[in-house]
């Protein structure tokens, strides 16, 4: 596979071939990634949509000091909190303040848990879950995923912290180990 | 520096400002219970969920790559687009300044019309010149 930093030089020539090498290597793990923290993979494949086009036009703005990857997932996350944020506007009240924060974004998305480690990593709210999956499955640093979510890394590790512990009482909940 | 030497430096950082060695994490969870639970927690984790499964396979999905082309296809055209507004607003300030330069000039002394004209082709190879250069760093057509 060519070099990541020339694929993204002549991606930003406007080199559709560049680009195509790019996200075919890049698009799944992106997808996987907002899967696991969406819980929705229609929903998924929305936001990846708008994180690509999103990528594309501001191309100038990365720098091959972070992974094209973990660039292109801090702009996913960022196009799903505004989604997020969309959501909870257009709620009905009574389903915000009834079930809360993150059952009104399970509302808005119409999450689905369809087997054990997503429904598992469903029980988790947004904000540790983005946290732990970026950690656990992507090898993010601290930095990069307070870069992500947009928090300290303090605030960062608080959550991973206290996902790790819910998941863990989770697991013993259902039995799994 | 590289990501992995990010992360391990992480790691040592996380090692040293805890004031921990692998020989001190090790005796503190022989005598400490709750740090023994976490760690276990750990490792039920890795095995529940294992984290070498980085892809949408692995999460249960596929992509689409029609709908991935066309937005990549979409994407290029609205660089192409935002370029060409560039090229243009650059024109059209050039333009602007000539404009506010020469014509009153040209309202003072007819000769000036020939000195205009000359300006007129300078500006001209000055308003092409980031078209060139647009198009030799990509490669093909505006």
């Amino acid at each position: 596979m060519p070099d990541e930093t020339l694929l993204v030089e002549r991606a930003k020539r406007n080199d559709r071939d560049a680009l195509e090498e790019l996200f075919r290597v890049n698009y799944p793990l992106l997808l996987g990634a907002l899967v696991r923290i969406t819980g929705d993979a229609r929903a998924a494949e929305d936001v990846a949509q708008d994180a690509v086009l999103r990528a594309i036009v501001n191309l100038e703005k990365y720098e091959p000091r972070a992974k094209f990857s973990t660039w292109l997932i801090t702009i996913a996350l960022n196009t799903y909190r505004n989604r997020l944020r969309r959501a909870r506007r257009e709620l009905p009240t009574e389903h915000v303040s009834v079930a809360g924060v993150d059952s009104a974004e399970d509302f808005a998305l119409g999450r689905l848990a369809t087997s054990d480690a997503a429904s598992l990593l469903g029980a988790l709210s947004a904000d540790k879950r983005q946290v732990f999956v970026l950690k656990h499955y992507y090898g993010f640093t601290y930095q990069e995923i307070a870069d992500a979510v947009g928090c300290p890394v303090g605030t960062v590790r608080s959550r991973l912290h206290d996902a790790i512990q819910m998941l863990r009482r989770e697991i013993a909940r259902r039995g799994l180990i | 520096m590289n990501r992995e030497c990010e992360k391990v430096r992480e790691a040592l950082l996380d090692m040293v400002y805890a004031d921990a060695s692998m020989g001190d994490i090790a005796r503190h969870l022989a005598e400490c219970s709750e740090c023994r639970d976490y760690a276990g927690a750990l490792a039920d984790i890795a095995v529940v969920l294992p984290a070498q499964q980085d892809d949408c396979a692995a999460a249960g999905v596929s992509s689409d790559w029609a709908r991935l082309s066309s937005t990549i296809e979409r994407g290029v055209k609205l660089r192409i687009a935002r370029e060409r507004r560039a090229v243009g607003l650059f024109a059209l300030t050039a333009a602007g300044i000539l404009a506010a330069v020469w014509i009153p000039l040209l309202a003072r002394s007819p000769q000036a019309l020939l000195t205009l004209q000359a300006v007129g082709f300078s500006g001209i190879a000055l308003f092409y010149l980031p078209i060139h250069v647009l198009r030799a760093r990509r490669g093909d057509d505006i």
